[in-house]
């Protein structure tokens, strides 16, 4: 099963819930961190990946970047219970999720 | 109807601004954004229930929760842990430490949020 890039649902619901204030603010906000999440997965620090995988489970998830909310969960956990697989896939997963949601999101920015 | 405070202690403020906006037509919340100020927030005046982050900066929400219950005028306040760690165990363990109640982020169903903080609440 692959999840989507970005599930529609997610900010339609927050459409309701606060309106396209609410829509905007989160968007922005997160779109505004990218850069340096971005800059940090890229290093070689794991234990700030791990920090930002954990930060992006939720933060992603419920903007509905599911795919990218998921593989940071597994990047969050792989850090924390030492998985031998985290530099070699989960790490440049993570990296490819985040690009292809960043991309998603900036057009949701546009549209919303 | 009486409503309900509740107490969010959350650090990150697109995490509030999402609280807020699922909670604050229900129940009057006092929002803090770490440990310290919470604990002595709650301690001035205890709210319902509280909404706990893990993964606060400096003192983290175990510890919080620990000092919570060591303090006997809210050490029986209702505390949900509010957290992305969603590993299988770690349900558990929160509970263990002596959480109320368990919800995990990111809250793509608010019913389950809303049915843990009724659980909690005194009846009627």
């Amino acid at each position: 099963m692959t999840l989507p890039v970005l599930d529609p649902a997610r900010i339609a619901k927050l459409h309701r819930l606060g309106g396209r204030e609410l829509v905007l603010q989160l968007l922005d906000s997160f779109l505004a961190e990218a850069a340096s999440r971005r800059a940090t997965l890229q290093g070689a620090d794991v234990s700030a990946i791990g920090a930002v995988a954990h930060q992006l489970v939720a933060g992603a998830g419920q903007l509905g970047a599911t795919a990218l909310s998921e593989v940071a969960r597994r990047v969050d956990e792989g850090v924390r219970s030492g998985d031998a697989t985290l530099t070699t896939t989960l790490i440049p997963q993570l990296r490819a999720a985040f690009d292809e949601a960043m991309v998603a999101l900036a057009g949701a920015r546009e549209n919303a | 109807m009486t409503r309900h405070r509740l107490a969010v202690i959350e650090d990150n403020p697109d995490n509030r601004l999402l609280l807020q906006a699922l909670l604050d037509d229900r129940y009057d919340l006092d929002e803090y954004a770490d440990g310290p100020s919470a604990l002595a927030g709650i301690t001035a005046a205890p709210p319902a229930v509280a909404l706990l982050d893990i993964s606060l900066p400096g003192m983290d929400g175990s510890e919080v929760l620990r000092r919570i219950r060591a303090t006997p005028a809210i050490a029986k306040l209702p505390v949900v842990a509010l957290t992305a760690h969603a590993m299988s165990g770690d349900r558990e363990r929160f509970l263990a430490e002596g959480f109320n109640e368990y919800v995990t982020k990111p809250i793509v169903d608010e019913e389950l949020l809303f049915a843990a903080i009724a659980r909690l609440l005194p009846p009627g």
